[in-house]
């Protein structure tokens, strides 16, 4: 995918663009607004990361000029302020997710993943799907029900949302605080083990009767869904 | 607590002044009254006397005199009665009695003692009445005489004196008491602004100030010193916060890099190599240093206030579900028992308050967390929404170790470790987080014993 980094901190540039070559992707950058507006709307990107503050132009300006050039691009906005009406002023100019610095590059990798995957989906011509299945589990989305092997399991409505998250981004690795701002709907970190315990107990019930494991950890980073 | 109002009304020294004052008032009042006393009811009683002896010393000379008989001393006592109505005149000899009265009393002292003593009087509407008169008896050649005169003016007077003496010293002392009373209670008033005042900024409400009014006076110069001082420690104490929060914000960014770096050097290695768990391990630690950093500054952001722009209705009720549903793996994993009790007073909608989700969301969510991290395995753990007319009340109890009442204050200041051993996520900065974003809110937030454990009490207002 083709990226533009709109930041004016070189560490933080090098740090994300050198992420993002190493994944194989294609990294434009713009260390002021005004440059990064003008390669905003002259070139095509897959994903925008613009900081909150920028030299010479504001980085909401920056995404408000944007979206009024008609330029739907997915946009994460970076900033020092992670604070929660910080968070709500950048979704409403425009973003499409915060992350609040310093952040690991592993949950900005993941959450571009996402906003791109969303982007780029063709829209759902059957419409919404019913079903999502793994290996020998089925996810019945209309049904409310989990069968792994053709046997119901019993599930908490929580741990019902978590994997059906988990399995809308198969092999995406999904961060923790990513896992709880999309089941629980709140956004803040909050600094437990409280997500792990809860996609523990979901993979204790998935792996009954010794079937093989599907949720992964990704050390430092998050979970996966995918077979071995 | 009405008693003991009383008690602290009557131990202030201005309510021992004023007592002190109405005993001085009350002497001054009886040393004028006794003064006028004897202007106009002594002066009056001693004229009476008088008129007693000089009639007594008349009658007696009259007697003495060579060429008096019996009958002529009688014929001038009888004149004597005619003159008068307010004289009474006895002459007793043996058997027969001459005068006004008909009977005197026995043992009348002698002239010149003068006595009072009773006699019955029938006025002039037929009815009898006692009189008080006052007298001498007199031994004449023509027999005992009795002499005595009315002092009807006397007794009246004496009387009203007393009257007036009683009212005007009773009057002095409610005066006095009330004045005294209502001076106590300005004093008193002010003195408890003061009061209120330290308490407040032994809360941490250091933005608090007395009021001064306009007249100046000794209170006012107290006042305005006290909020002089606590401008400055305001300012201290601010510039301190400031200078913490610009260590962190500024450490913030190299820890930033240097994070970045070692992540970026775990890129490669096998993520089970001994130098790839030294440099994760490395990680985790500058993550916890950064989170304190993140913390502290927020903290700090949230004390200031601002943010109520992101403020909407919250339901509470559905808040406390999440709450519960997010730690209840938390609670199975010690085997520990979380029930969430939702209560309503009758003919009330849904609990909701003007606020920030995210952020009531993180505190009542902090408050649980908490209380099954120290509360021991199998314990309980019960929250309660309890929605009233004017708040909804967020009540967390458990049943573990409890804090020690002393530690209630101290355990909402950043960075305090009740135990050192504690040491944990949060840094200290759970609780003091948890009571900014209640404060934002303009709620409270209030811990009491659970006999045995602790309870935390949320309060929020609709």
């Amino acid at each position: 995918m083709k990226l533009l980094v709109i930041e004016d901190d070189k560490t933080t540039i090098e740090y994300i663009k050198k992420g993002f070559v190493e994944q194989g992707n294609i990294v434009d950058t713009a260390e002021n607004g005004p440059d990064g507006l003008f390669f905003a709307t002259s070139n095509s990107y897959d994903l925008i990361v613009l900081d909150r503050m920028l030299p010479k132009m504001d980085g909401l300006a920056v995404l408000a000029a944007m979206r009024a050039a008609d330029i739907s691009t997915p946009v994460i906005i970076l900033s020092a302020l992670g604070h929660v009406d910080e968070r709500i002023k950048g979704l409403k100019a425009g973003g499409d997710d915060y992350l609040a610095k310093p952040f690991s590059f592993q949950e900005l990798y993941i959450r571009a993943s996402i906003l791109v995957e969303r982007h780029n989906a063709p829209s759902q011509v059957n419409g919404p799907a019913t079903e999502l299945t793994i290996d020998n589990l089925v996810m019945d989305l209309v049904g409310h029900k989990v069968l792994r092997g053709g046997k119901e399991l019993t599930i908490q409505p929580k741990e019902f949302q978590l994997l059906r998250y988990l399995l809308e981004h198969q092999g995406q690795v999904i961060s923790r605080t990513l896992l709880f701002e999309s089941v629980w709907d709140y956004h803040f970190d909050p600094k437990t083990n409280v997500i792990d315990v809860h996609v523990a107990k979901l993979r204790k019930k998935l792996e009954e009767n010794e079937q093989p494991q599907l949720i992964h950890t990704v050390r430092g980073a998050g979970y996966v869904v995918r077979t071995l | 607590m009405w008693l003991e109002r009383f008690r602290v009304f009557i131990r202030t020294s201005i309510w021992r002044f004023t007592l002190i004052f109405t005993l001085i008032v009350i002497l001054i009042c009886s040393s004028i009254l006794a003064v006028v006393y004897q202007f106009t009811v002594g002066e009056q009683k001693r004229q009476i006397a008088q008129q007693v002896t000089i009639a007594a010393q008349g009658f007696a000379d009259l007697s003495n005199s060579s060429s008096m008989t019996e009958t002529d001393f009688q014929i001038a006592i009888q004149q004597r009665i005619d003159k008068s109505g307010a004289i009474i005149l006895v002459l007793r000899n043996d058997d027969k009695v001459i005068g006004n009265l008909s009977s005197l009393p026995k043992n009348l002292a002698q002239f010149p003692q003068l006595q009072h003593f009773p006699i019955a009087v029938v006025n002039h509407l037929g009815e009898t009445t006692v009189e008080i008169v006052l007298g001498t008896s007199l031994d004449t050649g023509f027999g005992s005489l009795s002499i005595a005169l009315f002092d009807n003016n006397y007794q009246v007077l004496e009387k009203n004196f007393q009257t007036a003496s009683i009212v005007a010293l009773i009057f002095a002392l409610v005066i006095t008491l009330i004045s005294g009373f209502l001076l106590n209670r300005r004093v008193l008033s002010r003195v408890k602004e003061i009061g209120g005042l330290t308490a407040n900024v032994k809360a941490g409400r250091l933005k608090s100030r007395l009021p001064i009014s306009t007249k100046q006076d000794e209170f006012d110069m107290i006042a305005d010193q006290i909020n002089q001082m606590l401008d400055e420690i305001d300012d201290l104490v601010n510039s301190v916060a400031q200078v913490t929060d610009n260590v962190a914000h500024d450490l913030r960014t190299p820890l930033s890099r240097i994070r970045i770096s070692i992540e970026g050097s775990l890129v490669g290695l096998d993520e089970n190599s001994i130098d790839a768990q030294w440099r994760i391990g490395l990680l985790e630690e500058i993550d916890q240093i950064i989170d304190t950093f993140n913390a502290m500054l927020e903290l700090s952001r949230l004390e200031k206030g601002v943010q109520k722009s992101a403020f909407v209705p919250v339901n509470i009720e559905t808040l406390c579900h999440d709450v519960v549903d997010l730690a209840s793996p938390l609670a199975e994993e010690k085997n520990q028992k979380i029930t969430l009790h939702v209560k309503t007073d009758d003919g009330l909608a849904l609990s909701k308050v003007k606020g920030e989700p995210n952020l009531l969301f993180r505190a009542i969510f902090n408050v649980v967390d908490n209380a099954i991290k120290y509360t021991q395995e199998s314990g309980n753990i019960s929250i309660t929404c309890h929605t009233s007319a004017q708040k909804v009340e967020i009540i967390v109890c458990d049943n573990g170790p409890g804090v020690a009442k002393e530690h209630y204050d101290a355990v909402f200041r950043r960075l305090y470790q009740l135990d050192s051993s504690r040491q944990g996520d949060g840094f200290g900065l759970g609780l003091p987080i948890v009571k900014a974003i209640i404060e934002l809110h303009g709620g409270s937030i209030a811990l009491s014993s659970g006999h045995p454990g602790l309870t935390v009490t949320i309060s929020l207002d609709h």
